[in-house]
């Protein structure tokens, strides 16, 4: 096959519609078979170890990970090239379209003749610029190729938004492949006062290019509430320093801070206990802050001093409410304290409370707020979110503001009117009627002027 | 629920399921008036519904957006209002028997699951959910009736039957008009739901199962705009697909029960 019928193979609708039809059967596979990122990696690998088959699909075609499997991105890549021939291919006849070049009057004549036109007897007095004045009240351009027609356009650039929604599967890919490259997540936690040092609790996408973000923050405040045990607000203030300056900014679910490239976003909050580990003369050995699970979950062990005394927080009773700031001083908290593996207290502490035990005593010295954060750095999102706004610019510009042409001609006896739209044949036929009706009642009211 | 929210919910649950009784029994044995008169039923279940939607409005405190009952109940509603919008334009009074019954199912649906009202979460503060469920909701209503057009074509049409073609012609543009509409709508919904997906969870797009029967959808009709422009697909054709076009919206709608361990659309912060 030629250059020439490869790129009008490529060019074709079909070609478009197999393509389609490719990435909706991979899409309904990615929900059908289990993908990585949705059963976890622990998971998934329990479900491809030690079975061929399930390996074979899931591993080797990476079907199992389907947005960066060489079957999805090969079918995405021709899509995409499709789009892009298509393009290039549209630009002449999109052109010739949009700059309006005049038909043939012989080729109007031909249309009129071919197609089921509509008439009306020529009334007297009737006049072509009436006609022409009328067309353009619909919102017609009207051009008048020959001695006894007139053709005019409704939405003339209706084709450019057939451009645009193709070019914006283009800048949405862009847009992809650069928060591909540039993408870091890490999820990390910060009690209230505690300087952010790159402590990340888990780094959950390293970028491909590039170190993790700088982040010179500290957490100053948390603002959590809950109703019926749910949050019903969760917020930070974080202090970010820039230079010799800080500069503080808000955070809460759904309104991330923002730091240059990089987000934070918060959504888990705690209370985090001050620990004072102190020996029998008094001095402090260790003291520590520990974002403790709070409301649910496991108790939050800790391990102090020279790892002898290791401290379990327990959440809070089922059904207790999480306390606010005023209630702070005095929430408790459980408490399981062991010593060389010995469990030497087990009970309830307040602020200003002590454990005391054998060769030294635990001090809750007070409660924070901790927060659970994600921080989240890309390039990338305005280029997508661009795509996005072209994408629907240009779907209701070539859907909504479609192209309709129509063709008047007239003889002595009668005016004919002939039109076509892209699509809504049905309300382009009503407004066809609407406009005959207009043609008419012009001729009829320069009569009653005139007359 | 309450009693009486109860007890109105369930009558118009009733009347919706009369109506398109009624309109089959009148399709099937010949009575254009039972067809023409459920369309009243329509109106006034329409009017209990719009009551309900506003109760559940006050009683909560927030637009009804939350689970599965809520928001069976808010989406029911865009499909009988678009149904009878449709019905009434297009002068097919015909078309709420194919379209009521996903109202029915949905609200029917919600209504087996948790139906207490619930504290407006912090994940769901947001603006763009808003932007994002008005516009979901405005798009399962087109292809809902879109589908049903299609229910309804394909029953008026085919070989034995003498259909007027005056008909055929309306509910044909009826279905590419509600797919172009939803097909917009579901651009937006899927756009907006990308930008507050990034707010929330920091990323675009996550390849959540959700998301993925979103894009699936809408690709589908996708293909069925492209079928029917740059091919010329009208008539049975088209009809068949989009009767199981709402196959995919369907998942998308009930997909966060179906994959709730994995999907990110729970909503859960703490």
């Amino acid at each position: 096959m030629s250059i020439r019928g490869l790129f009008r193979a490529f060019t074709s609708a079909r070609t478009t519609i197999l393509l389609l039809c490719l990435l909706a059967l991979l899409l309904l596979l990615n929900v059908a078979l289990p993908q990585e990122n949705v059963v976890g990696t622990e998971r998934f690998a329990e479900m491809t170890v030690g079975r061929p088959v399930a390996h074979f699909v899931l591993v080797t075609l990476g079907l199992g990970r389907m947005s960066v499997s060489p079957v999805f991105l090969a079918v995405l890549a021709l899509f995409l090239l499709n789009l892009l021939t298509v393009l290039v291919a549209r630009i002449g006849p999109t052109w010739r379209r949009v700059a309006l070049k005049t038909r043939s009057d012989k080729g109007l004549q031909a249309w009129a003749r071919l197609e089921e036109a509509r008439s009306i007897p020529r009334p007297a007095g009737w006049s072509v610029a009436e006609a022409a004045r009328a067309l353009r009240g619909f919102g017609y351009q009207v051009r008048r190729p020959g001695e006894r027609t007139l053709w005019a356009v409704k939405h003339r650039t209706a084709a450019l938004g057939f451009m645009l929604f193709h070019i914006s599967f283009l800048l949405i890919c862009a847009g992809g492949v650069s928060i591909y490259y540039t993408r870091f997540v890490g999820s990390a936690f910060l009690s209230e006062g505690q300087q952010f040092q790159g402590q990340y609790n888990k780094i959950i996408r390293s970028r491909p290019i590039g170190p993790p973000p700088e982040l010179p923050v500290a957490l100053e405040s948390v603002d959590a509430r809950f109703d019926r045990g749910e949050v019903v607000h969760l917020g930070a203030a974080f202090r970010f320093q820039q230079g010799s300056a800080s500069v503080t900014r808000k955070a809460r679910v759904n309104h991330p801070a923002h730091w240059g490239p990089t987000s934070l976003l918060v959504n888990r909050a705690g209370l985090a206990p001050v620990l004072w580990l102190q020996d029998t003369q008094g001095f402090t050995l260790d003291r520590i802050v520990v974002p403790a699970r709070t409301l649910t979950g496991p108790p939050t062990d800790v391990t102090l001093g020279d790892g002898r005394v290791v401290a379990f927080i327990l959440p809070l009773a089922a059904g207790a409410s999480f306390p606010s700031r005023e209630e702070l001083p005095q929430a408790s908290m459980s408490f399981r304290i062991t010593l060389d593996s010995r469990v030497v207290f087990d009970g309830a502490l307040s602020p200003g409370e002590a454990a005391e035990f054998e060769g030294g005593r635990l001090v809750l010295q007070e409660f924070r707020y901790w927060v659970g954060m994600t921080v989240v750095s890309e390039r990338g999102g305005g280029i997508l979110i661009a795509g996005f706004t072209l994408g629907i610019i240009g779907l209701i510009w070539r859907l909504l503001w479609y192209r309709r042409e129509v063709a008047v001609t007239w003889d002595d006896r009668e005016i004919r009117l002939v039109g076509r739209s892209e699509y809504f044949s049905g309300r382009f036929q009503d407004e066809l009627k609407t406009i005959l009706l207009t043609l008419q009642r012009g001729s009829d009211d320069d009569r009653a002027t005139t007359g | 629920m309450g009693e009486w929210f109860s007890v109105a919910f369930w009558a118009c649950m009733t009347i919706y399921a009369v109506v398109v009784a009624a309109q089959i029994f009148g399709q099937v044995f010949n009575k254009p008036r039972w067809v023409e008169r459920a369309t009243y039923g329509v109106a006034g279940g329409l009017a209990l519904h719009t009551v309900l939607v506003a109760w559940r409005w006050i009683e909560t405190g927030h637009v009804p957006t939350i689970g599965n009952f809520e928001n069976g109940l808010v989406g029911g509603w865009f499909i009988v209002v678009m149904t009878l919008w449709a019905g009434w334009k297009q002068r097919y009074p015909l078309l709420a028997a194919g379209a009521l019954p996903f109202a029915l199912i949905i609200m029917g649906g919600g209504a087996m699951s948790d139906t207490s009202a619930r504290p407006m979460v912090a994940s769901l503060q947001s603006f763009w959910l808003y932007i994002h469920i008005f516009f979901a909701w405005l798009a399962y209503g087109a292809y809902t009736v879109s589908c049903g057009a299609a229910v309804v074509y394909l029953t008026k049409s085919g070989k034995n039957k003498s259909a007027d073609g005056e008909v055929l012609g309306r509910l044909d543009e009826l279905m590419f008009r509600s797919v172009v509409f939803g097909f917009i709508t579901d651009a937006i919904m899927i756009a907006s739901g990308s930008i507050w997906a990034k707010n929330l969870w920091g990323s675009y797009w996550s390849w959540d199962p959700v998301e993925t029967w979103s894009l699936l959808s809408w690709l589908i009709y996708g293909l069925a705009l492209h079928l029917r422009i740059t091919m010329g697909w009208r008539g049975r054709k088209l009809a068949w697909l989009l009767a199981f076009a709402i196959v995919g919206v369907l998942v998308s709608f009930w997909g966060v029960n179906l994959v709730m361990e994995g999907s990110l659309h729970v909503f859960n912060v703490g």
